[in-house]
């Protein structure tokens, strides 16, 4: 019975470790954003205030960013389409994010959406 | 002569500890959660306002598309459209309410602007009905 519970409360401090470090903490634009959302939303890219680039909790540098995007894109040749999606924090400068843009552009991303968190 | 059926009284009788069972299954499910690999719930945000490349829609090119520019020139964040200067978001609203929709919307953003203000210009056009909505980064 004790080992249960002592599981029980392992399971649960583990399970709530994962659901705090799936989000980068950062604050979105604070938009009301489209109604409807056809598809997922790809690769999320976290553009921090201080400019920083974190990608699936992993901040990286151009490099390894220009890595991940082609896998990506790679992926999405394949099947299922490979849409980008940049969560820039609303504190930052459009300095860090129009720089990001132009390399996803250049990388050869045709759409990037923009995160916002609701109102 | 007497034949007896076999006893499977004891066959009935065997004790399951269910307690070390529940055990290995907790044990099971917390080995699998760690050792998985995690699709980020990113995944499933909302997306907001696409951005495409400029003059990809192939219906509109005889059109010249509206045109916002995001600016902090003066020090204050604004909004350009045309040769005016906006900083109120209610009177951009008022303004892009009024523009012809077809040929879609640019927003062209300076740099040493709060990402908010870009953002809110790429919302307005899209409550204003434009469905190509494109984030250009200025020169």
């Amino acid at each position: 019975m004790v080992d249960v519970v002592f599981l029980l409360i392992v399971f649960f401090m583990t399970a709530a470790r994962f659901a705090r470090e799936q989000r980068a903490p950062m604050e979105l634009p604070r938009e009301a954003g489209e109604v409807e959302q056809e598809e997922a939303a790809g690769l999320v890219v976290n553009l921090l205030d201080d400019g920083r680039i974190v990608v699936q909790d992993e901040a990286v540098d151009g490099e390894r960013l220009e890595t991940l995007v082609l896998a990506h894109l790679e992926a999405g040749r394949r099947g299922g389409g490979a849409t980008v999606t940049v969560r820039a924090d609303r504190r930052g400068s459009t300095d860090a994010l129009n720089g990001l843009v132009r390399r996803l552009e250049e990388l050869g991303v045709d759409g990037v959406s923009v995160g916002t968190e609701r109102p | 002569m007497p034949f007896r059926a076999p006893r499977r009284r004891s066959l009935d009788q065997v004790p399951l500890n269910l307690a070390s069972m529940i055990d290995v299954t907790f044990l099971l499910l917390i080995y699998f959660m760690v050792s998985t690999v995690l699709a980020p719930d990113e995944r499933t945000l909302d997306t907001a306002i696409r951005q495409e490349r400029e003059g990809a829609s192939a219906d509109a090119r005889d059109f010249v598309p509206q045109r916002i520019t995001v600016t902090a020139e003066g020090g204050e964040p604004a909004w350009e459209l045309g040769r005016r200067r906006i900083t109120d978001r209610a009177e951009l609203e008022r303004l892009v309410g009024r523009l012809p929709t077809e040929a879609g919307m640019v927003v062209e953003v300076h740099g040493g602007v709060p990402v908010e203000v870009a953002v809110a210009a790429l919302q307005v056009a899209r409550d204003a009905g434009f469905e190509e909505v494109s984030y250009v980064p200025a020169e």
